[in-house]
Parts: structure tokens; C-alpha cells; sequence
């Protein structure tokens, strides 16, 4: 029994050992993209004026009333007026949608290790893991 | 028309993922939600059903796009009935995850879609105005539109391209065939 599991065990912890490598250099690719192309200088939707504008109202009641009758689903607003006294500055609430962003990379190569169809090399889950790990990277989400 | 190609994937596009809309948000919660229910499906362990439901709510409540996944996995759900590959317990624990996500959209479309979008005088602006020419006019323009993109999928701009369409056929789920019952 062990003489033939050996083998499998190796070769399961070489796969799982190049996902994970792979999806973490997608994170790192991800990372430097996102830093790296400055979006902290600019604003880019007239959307985030809005965001700013509910989440730093001084009056609950106020803000939910902006939120009722907004045509958005109301959970974003909420996270960012409880968000907003830890960010201080406005701007600074960007820094939750980057990380959510970087997670969101992790979450796509698990799902792609998860989807791709089981197979005793164990190669489709790492070619799953990396392609939904840079594909996130690589894109605008 | 490679740019084209070219700017759906730029990096310059990225920047988008740090802004203030909750895309990036969402996203990471479909994949939780999809990643949870696959591990629902394998394992039968009730945790992943709880994160799949908390992940679907959460991204039902964030933005209306996750509507369209909510609506795909209801699709799969029907087919997956008339196909036989799901248990009994399956059937009950989806339908029982999926209840609080099914309730948030019909408490958004009464107070907010209905009200607020299709009421709405910016959606007949919409339609009659600025997005009118993002639509087909009507069938024969709809099937010259899709003629057109498929005679530009297959054409030498995008032969390099194919890698990709590839690399989705071989790791998407489709590939997993009837192996959802729970073992």
C-alpha cells in the first residue's frame, strides 16, 4: 500500500506546490500592476464622488435616506460609512477594493484548481490554478 | 481591430480594480461563492453550503451584475434536477443556501430596480438616446452583428488568440461531467 501511495503523495505535493507558486506570483504581478500604475493620483468615475459623499455624511439618517433612494444596492455604501472613521482620509478607502482585489486573484486560482477536471497528474488543476490566478491579475477586478 | 483585443486585457485597464466601485468586491465574492459550492458538491459538508449562501447574498447586495450569476447557478441548478446528478440533500441545502440571496433580489428589484431604474426618466434617456446605438434594431441586424463577430473570431487578427480560448477549454468546469454527486 505505501510502496504505491509514495509516489501519489509526492507528486500531489509537486502540484499543489506549483499552484500555489504560480498563484502567488500572479499576486505579486498583480500587486506591482496595481501599485504600480499610480491609480492613487487620480479619480477615475464620478461614481466614487458619490461613495465619498455617503460614506463621510455626518448623519446616519441622512446617509440611509441617500441610500433608499439611490438606484445601488445599498451593502457597498454601508461598508464604506463603516470603513470611512478607520481610512481617515477619503481616498484612503480605496486601500479595501485593492485588497479585495488582490484576494479576488487567490480566490480565482482556487476556483480554477477546484473547477478543472480532476485527473491523477494533477496537471488541469495547476493549468486552472494559474490561468484563473493571471487572468484575474491581468484584468480590471 | 487587434487594440481592440488588446484593450479588454491593457494594464492600463487595472487601475480600474482600485477605485471605489465595488467590482473587485463582488468579484471576490462570486469566486468565493462558485469556489464554496464546488467544495459543497465534493465534500457535503455544511460549511461550504454557509459560505456559498453568506458569498452569494453578499454579492447580490453589492452590485445588480452578480444577478447574472445568481440567474446562471439557477440555471445549472434546473438542469442539474433533470439531469439526476444531484442527491436529495443536495437539492434541499442548495435550495435552503440559495433562499437569502433569492429574497435580497426581490427585496431590491420592489425598492430599488422598479422604483428607481425602470420607472426611472434616465432609463428611457438611456434607451432612446446615448445607448441606442449599442443595440441591435432588430432580428436581421442582430444576426449581420453576429455573423460579423464570429467571421472576426476565426480570422487571422485573432489567430494568436486562440491559445486562450484553449486554455478555457481545458481547465473550465464543463470538463467535470456528471461527478457532482456527492461521494
Amino acid at each position: 500500500m505505501t510502496k504505491h501511495q509514495a509516489p501519489h503523495d509526492t507528486r500531489a505535493r509537486i502540484t499543489t506546490m506549483l499552484a500555489v507558486a504560480g498563484v502567488l506570483a500572479a499576486l505579486g504581478l498583480g500587486l506591482a500592476l496595481r501599485l504600480g500604475l499610480r491609480a492613487d493620483r487620480w479619480w477615475f468615475n464620478a461614481d466614487e464622488g458619490f461613495y465619498i459623499q455617503v460614506a463621510t455624511t455626518p448623519s446616519a439618517v441622512e446617509a440611509s435616506t441617500v441610500i433608499r433612494s439611490n438606484a445601488h444596492p445599498p451593502l457597498h455604501y454601508w461598508i464604506l460609512r463603516l470603513a470611512e472613521p478607520v481610512a481617515g482620509d477619503p481616498a484612503n478607502l480605496r486601500t479595501i477594493l485593492l485588497l479585495a482585489s488582490l484576494l479576488g486573484i487567490v480566490a480565482a486560482g482556487w476556483l480554477g484548481w477546484l473547477a478543472a477536471k480532476p485527473h491523477a497528474s494533477g496537471w488541469p488543476r495547476v493549468a486552472g490554478a494559474w490561468f484563473g490566478a493571471f487572468m484575474v491579475a491581468l484584468a480590471p477586478a | 481591430m487587434v487594440w481592440r483585443v488588446h484593450g479588454g486585457l491593457g494594464p492600463g485597464l487595472i487601475v480600474q480594480a482600485a477605485t471605489l466601485r465595488p467590482y473587485s468586491l463582488c468579484v471576490l465574492a462570486e469566486f468565493i461563492c462558485l469556489a464554496s459550492l464546488l467544495r459543497y458538491l465534493d465534500s457535503g459538508r455544511a460549511r461550504w453550503l454557509l459560505a456559498f449562501s453568506l458569498s452569494l447574498t453578499f454579492a447580490v447586495l453589492l452590485l445588480y451584475s452578480s444577478f447574472l450569476v445568481a440567474l446562471a447557478l439557477g440555471l445549472v441548478f434546473v438542469g442539474a434536477l433533470f439531469a439526476r446528478t444531484l442527491t436529495r440533500n443536495q437539492i434541499v441545502g442548495l435550495m435552503a443556501a440559495a433562499s437569502p440571496a433569492a429574497i435580497s433580489m426581490l427585496v431590491l428589484f420592489l425598492t430599488h430596480i422598479r422604483p428607481q431604474i425602470l420607472g426611472s426618466a434616465m432609463l428611457h434617456d438611456a434607451t432612446d438616446q446615448w445607448l441606442r446605438q449599442q443595440f441591435a434594431q432588430d432580428l436581421l441586424q442582430a444576426s449581420q452583428l453576429i455573423y460579423g463577430a464570429a467571421d472576426h473570431a476565426y480570422s487571422a487578427t485573432l489567430h494568436g488568440w486562440r491559445w486562450y480560448l484553449r486554455a478555457w477549454r481545458w481547465s473550465w468546469p464543463c470538463g467535470r461531467g456528471a461527478d457532482f454527486s456527492a461521494s
